[in-house]
């Protein structure tokens, strides 16, 4: 190890000489070479898979199906595109018929923290969403959404008496930069939060809570 | 072409199959197995919302779907009651807990594998980027087996439990072999090491290239995006709509890095700029989106996948590691104290301490200022630059230069803790046993040393 001169970012490589002690023999060599060829292959697959690809992608893609799902792989890693967009907002509303007032629930709910409990009421929503989009283009019902039926499953649960659960989507916009530039050279404040920024709240669908 | 085949044979066994240092893969274990463990206690704070049997993903509801897309896909999660959801979690966290601090490692990692993919497969509706990251880095440190090579506490027992024999004993010229701290470079290593380093890369070109679909990646304002992006911020970045040129060089910036960063970090005098902006870069997402600090987080535990393990051990034992950091005087004829240094050797990084038997050795050689009888009375502690430390304060610094210790040393250096430890260590080093009777042919040969510096001779010396 002495005497070898070795940079801060040199690994693997600038590491000692290969041993006879430590190499791997040729057979060893032979399976692990097949082992990476496909996991290397199906992981970059797996990423260019994702829509928009092409039909051989996606026929290839298929062919390591199982494989994704056993070892939980096969991501796009396709973060902020094409672009960053709008942030889905989930509200239910909780109504109960003794006279309790309605009960308003928020995914996120603002001010959550650990700030990872936060972000992950933000996937909550934005995979509800999802969901009843996918839900209403296959079947023209948005309410047959498998998991708006399953959160409100879980309000009505964890709220017990309620009457019903109504659940709906909307969408966090981000404003138009020019606009806001001229608000600041105007001397006035942006709130970003205002009521202005966010899209008509959509109705997913409502529950009884008898139901479940 | 056969000269092609050949030579791309021989690129391909010396990029997967030479040994390498595993110390990068050691740290990495660190940094991920603690966002293992934190995201696991995170999920506590609403265990049964995410895992019950009434949660936000009604089980049936994700099996459902499952079945339909994803048939082969498993969790653990799916087969525990409510009533064992506690039980279950605190085993969860005291396995990944292992897996961080390197205990059992192999065990450890495969396990905590089987957490996260199970975790992920029970919660399609809660993940995003982090948990991705989490699962892929998991799933190489477990599936080499490499991860407990180094920083490792399985390594620091093996290290003290193949030293022990060596330090039981008294040795008349008060030498110790002592195995290096440098961790031996493997293949493992190597191949877990490797597989992050590509899938790093494809994870940033990916990115990259599908950003490259949107026109406000092409305009320069994509990153107002993420910056006036209510539902993420913590801090207000709406300053930055009247610095469009500030916009742009953020969005062109980190555009290019990442579509840049697959190609560029294997050229090496361009690898500290890319990991330095690739860090850069993680922080700046985490500033504005604070949700998304942990996935930052495991991005960059994973570049560490691309430093060197001399240069990471340098940043510990000193750029020059021909000479250690200090020299620790320890009573040779005290069983206690051997097994001390039995201690400190196996949890040194690379020669960051050269212990001296004081019994072997005039003390004063090692500094002018000490004497034999203070040394008796208390370990010493010389570092490279002529400092000396005495007794309780001496462990403490003992323990600053080793990363194991370093919880410890923290503690230790408290006001009351030092207090406190100051007394102990004074009673204990009081009353400390020395040369036990001879019971091996080691002592029985050569004796305790003898001369003008020489221990005291008798059996037992209570102090």
């Amino acid at each position: 190890m002495r005497g070898v001169k070795v940079g801060k970012f040199d690994t693997p490589e600038a590491g000692p000489a290969e041993t006879p002690a430590g190499a791997w023999p040729p057979w060893a060599r032979r399976t692990a070479t097949a082992v990476l060829v496909f996991h290397i292959v199906a992981v970059l697959v797996g990423a260019l898979a994702a829509a928009p690809s092409s039909p051989l992608e996606r026929a290839a893609a298929n062919l390591f199906g199982p494989y994704y799902q056993l070892i939980d792989q096969g991501y796009a890693y396709r973060y902020y595109a094409p672009e960053p967009g709008p942030t889905p907002v989930v509200t239910a509303t909780v109504r109960y018929n003794d006279g309790r007032p309605d009960v308003s629930v928020r995914l996120p709910q603002r001010g959550l923290w650990p700030r990872l409990r936060y972000q992950r009421q933000l996937a909550l929503a934005n995979h509800l969403t999802a969901d009843f989009e996918q839900a209403r283009r296959t079947t023209g019902d948005g309410g047959r959404s498998v998991y708006a039926r399953s959160y409100a499953r879980h309000l009505a649960r964890s709220r017990p008496g309620c009457a019903t659960v109504t659940l709906f989507t909307q969408s966090h916009l981000i404003p138009d930069p020019a606009r806001v530039a001229e608000d600041l050279e105007a001397g006035r404040s942006v709130d970003i939060d205002g009521e202005e920024f966010f899209t008509v709240p959509e109705r997913i669908g409502e529950f009884p809570c008898d139901a479940f | 072409m056969a000269g092609l085949g050949r030579a791309t044979a021989r690129g391909w066994n010396a990029f997967f199959f030479t040994p390498a240092d595993p110390t990068p893969l050691g740290l990495l274990r660190v940094a991920v197995g603690l966002l293992a463990f934190w995201n696991l206690v995170v999920y506590g704070f609403d265990l049964h919302d995410f895992f019950g049997s009434h949660g936000w993903a009604d089980p049936d509801a994700v099996r459902f779907v499952q079945r339909a897309g994803k048939p082969y896909a498993w969790s653990f999660w799916f087969h525990v009651p409510d009533s064992l959801l506690w039980p279950v979690w605190a085993a969860c966290l005291a396995a990944v807990g292992m897996f961080a601090a390197g205990l059992f490692s192999r065990v450890t990692a495969v396990l905590t594998w089987v957490i996260v993919v199970s975790t992920v497969q029970r919660l399609p509706v809660a993940l995003f980027g982090f948990d991705q990251a989490l699962s892929t880095l998991v799933l190489y440190l477990a599936a080499t087996g490499a991860s407990g090579q180094a920083v490792s506490l399985d390594r620091f027992i093996g290290r003290w439990r193949g030293g022990r024999a060596d330090w039981s004993r008294r040795r008349r010229d008060g030498r110790v072999p002592v195995e290096p701290g440098a961790p031996k470079p493997s293949v493992s290593a190597n191949l877990a090491l490797r597989l992050i380093q590509l899938h790093l890369c494809l994870i940033y070109g990916m990115a990259g290239l599908a950003k490259l679909q949107g026109p406000a990646w092409w305009n320069g304002m994509a990153m107002w995006g993420t910056l006036a992006s209510a539902e993420f911020r913590t801090i207000d970045f709406t300053w930055t709509a009247a610095h469009p040129w500030l916009l742009n060089l953020l969005t062109h910036g980190s555009l290019a890095l990442e579509i840049g960063y697959p190609v560029l970090i294997w050229v090496r005098p361009l690898r500290p700029l890319m990991l330095a902006l690739a860090v850069a870069l993680h922080v700046g997402i985490g500033l504005t989106a604070p949700g998304l600090s942990e996935f930052g987080l495991a991005m960059i535990a994973g570049n560490v996948a691309f430093a060197s393990g001399p240069w990471l051990r340098s940043l510990v034992t000193g750029r020059d590691p021909s000479r250690p950091a200090g020299k620790v005087l320890y009573d040779g004829a005290c069983p206690r104290c051997r097994a001390s240094m039995a201690l400190v050797t196996a949890a040194d990084p690379d020669r960051v301490v050269e212990p001296v038997d004081l019994t072997a050795v005039d003390v004063a050689t090692v500094h002018p200022s000490l004497t034999r009888e203070a040394c008796l009375t208390a370990m010493h502690l010389v570092r490279a630059d002529g400092r000396v430390s005495a007794g309780y304060d001496a462990v403490v610094a003992l323990g600053r230069w080793l990363p194991l210790f370093w919880p410890a040393a923290l503690v230790g250096s408290l006001p009351g803790v030092s207090w406190a430890g100051r007394r102990v260590y004074a009673a204990v080093a009081a009353s400390r046993p020395r040369d036990v009777p001879c019971t091996d042919d080691v002592c029985g040969l050569h004796g305790p040393t003898r001369g003008p510096n020489s221990a005291p001779t008798s059996a037992v010396e209570g102090r």
